[in-house]
């Protein structure tokens, strides 16, 4: 509902706005930081936070691109290698988590100046270029018109959607996000569990940084910059709790779609770019107040009936 | 009166050891330089200045560096630079912001400015470098005028709210537009930020709301990226759109190389930091020195990028 009043709204400031290229070039660009925000939802309904993703994209852009530009590896390795480096990063987030004891957000406000101090040592804080052209023209390849990047991640959305509908896996996350010691006395593995969403954010984040390195056909090593609160705002919107086991991936698909019509609309109706912020931040608090208010009506009808 | 002739003489000694000993100690103390994003690719041009400068003047040189684009982070740097035994400081300064920072270190040691000009009555420091912003914008836009042949629709970008050097550029290049083109439309410009795909994104909706765009105009130094890209996504060929950036890094000289962007302002940014590190030597060493020091800012093309070919590749060597 949101989202279709702001697209009435900005077509009707500008008609442009509603045609189909527009439309392409905002799905792209929510498709890499949008593999961060799924991320981010996954921790979400698993009761955790994690906001060192998006620095994990931008060390996977120049951990990727150091690889095959200074050190010849072929690129499968390179693939290999910084997949890995994702998991891994995710791997060690949550240790440091469940060894510690420390609050999440306050272990990944750590990871995220590591991950990032470290994404500058490797590329000396610049870019990391050229990847082979061929790496250009796979990025920009596109289906039915829109970037395969885009496609990718909306497969995600809809696999992992079903995953939670569907499997055991899915109820014991939520059950883990829900609370995490009721789901440990009922023999969810909670650890274990976290553990694993914890790897999947991580190979995420890798996946949205990759997509970006090879359209800038170049390492960067300020991507992914934001991404992580960009993946707040969608799971703000898109109704996933950021308190655990509430949230849908496909609520999060119009989250992020939200976000980005709103920060690409603004452009179109050509408002005062010291305004542009203003006017997003407006538009977030409007969007998430009507969404909690159409829940509390559902909820209103539901005990009336 | 035996005594006091003693005295007079066991003084004077005394003070030309020290005087010697002084001299000494001022051949150790270091020129300092400071600035913040430290690692950003034009930052790495304007280290570069400071430490040629510091190879060719042959003294002991230090660096206080802030990593992150944080103007308060680097105030505090400039606040610690004033507690080391310094010759003097070399300084960013492009921001009325931070020019509190720098009267208190110009309090403590001779501090040379770089990258925008002060109005000498509010300059906080000794002297100051800088190209000449309103000279460059209007360059800049003269050439883009030109090459549009007088008609067009230009989208401008610059990096964040803030930059002194940014808006000046800006102002100067759209005054001058409006004066000499004025069948020349300038769009609203847009923040680019530092997230290099929500740049791209921006520029991609300025592409697609404006279908009539016939040039780009970005005063930071990843614009000529952002438009390059965002036009390539769009399905526009090399050239088809006249791009105008900033700065000769090395990914702006290959997009040059390759004509996706037609062109860069080439901000003298080895030039200000090597002059600027040079006046700082000076002034520490008593001479006196001009407080306004102007440079030209040479517009960069295909012709002529090999030039700053150089510069670009040793700003990236450790």
């Amino acid at each position: 509902m949101i989202l279709i009043a702001l697209i009435v709204f900005f077509g009707a400031l500008n008609p442009r706005f509603l045609t189909l290229d527009s439309w392409t070039v905002m799905f792209r660009a929510v498709a890499a930081p949008g593999f961060v925000a799924i991320g981010i939802a996954l921790c979400a309904i698993n009761g955790m936070i994690d906001i060192s993703i998006g620095a994990i994209a931008g060390l996977a852009s120049v951990t990727f691109a150091t690889l095959i530009v200074k050190l010849g590896v072929p690129w499968w390795l390179a693939l290999l290698i910084t997949l890995a480096m994702g998991a891994l990063a995710g791997m060690l987030n949550i240790t440091a988590i469940l060894k510690s004891k420390i609050p999440p957000i306050l272990v990944s406000i750590g990871a995220m100046f590591v991950y990032r101090g470290f994404a500058q040592a490797i590329s000396n804080g610049t870019e990391v270029f050229p990847l082979p052209e061929w790496m250009k023209e796979v990025a920009n390849a596109r289906i039915m018109g829109v970037s395969w990047a885009f496609w990718l991640f909306l497969a995600m959305l809809f696999v992992l959607e079903a995953v939670f509908r569907t499997s055991v896996w899915g109820l014991k996350v939520r059950a883990t996000g829900s609370d995490r010691e009721i789901a440990y006395c009922t023999e969810v593995p909670v650890d274990q569990v976290s553990r694993q969403v914890y790897v999947i954010t991580g190979i995420l984040a890798v996946v949205g940084g990759l997509a970006t390195t090879m359209r800038l056909q170049g390492g960067h090593p300020t991507v992914g910059y934001n991404w992580e609160f960009r993946g707040l705002v969608g799971c703000a919107l898109g109704g996933v709790s950021l308190f655990g086991y509430t949230g849908s991936f496909i609520g999060l698909l119009l989250g992020v779609l939200i976000a980005q019509v709103i920060t690409s609309g603004v452009v179109y109706i050509g408002l005062d770019a010291d305004l542009q912020l203003a006017f997003l931040g407006v538009a977030l608090v409007l969007a998430v107040t009507y969404d909690l208010w159409q829940q509390r009506r559902g909820e209103m009808v539901q005990i009336k009936t | 009166m035996k005594r006091l002739a003693v005295l007079l003489v066991l003084v004077l000694v005394l003070a030309s050891c020290g005087a010697q000993e002084a001299t000494e100690v001022e051949k150790v103390r270091p020129l300092v330089f400071s600035i913040f994003n430290a690692q950003h690719p034009v930052v790495r041009l304007m280290r570069l200045g400071f430490w040629d400068a510091c190879e060719d003047l042959d003294v002991p040189c230090e660096e206080v560096l802030v990593m992150q684009p944080d103007a308060d982070a680097y105030v505090s740097a400039m606040e610690q630079v004033a507690t080391m035994d310094a010759r003097a400081a070399v300084i960013y300064n492009d921001s009325e912001v931070l020019i509190g920072g720098a009267k208190y270190l110009n309090a403590v040691m001779p501090t040379v400015s770089f990258h925008m000009p002060f109005d000498l009555g509010e300059s906080p420091n000794v002297a100051w470098v800088s190209a000449n912003t309103v000279a460059y914008g209007a360059d800049a836009a003269r050439r883009v005028g030109a090459k549009l042949g007088g008609k067009g629709v230009i989208a401008v970008s610059m990096s964040a709210p803030g930059s002194g050097t940014e808006q000046a550029v800006l102002a100067s290049f759209s005054d001058t537009m409006a004066e000499e083109y004025p069948d020349v439309e300038i769009l609203e410009q847009i923040y680019e930020g530092l997230d290099l795909p929500e740049a791209i994104a921006k520029a991609a909706a300025e592409i697609q709301a404006h279908p009539e765009l016939t040039a780009a105009f970005s005063t930071t130094g990843n614009g000529a990226t952002t438009w390059a890209t965002a036009l390539r996504d769009a399905g526009y060929s090399p050239g088809q759109v006249v791009v105008v950036g900033m700065d000769y890094t090395p990914q702006n000289l290959e997009l040059i190389k390759s004509g996706e962007v037609w062109g860069v302002v080439g901000q003298p940014l080895v030039e200000e930091v090597y002059k600027a590190t040079v006046l700082a030597h000076l002034v520490s060493s008593g001479v006196l020195i001009d407080e306004q020091n102007w440079l030209p800012a040479p517009f960069v093309t295909a012709e002529n990028a090999d030039y700053y070919a150089d510069y670009s590749v040793r700003s990236m060597e450790d």
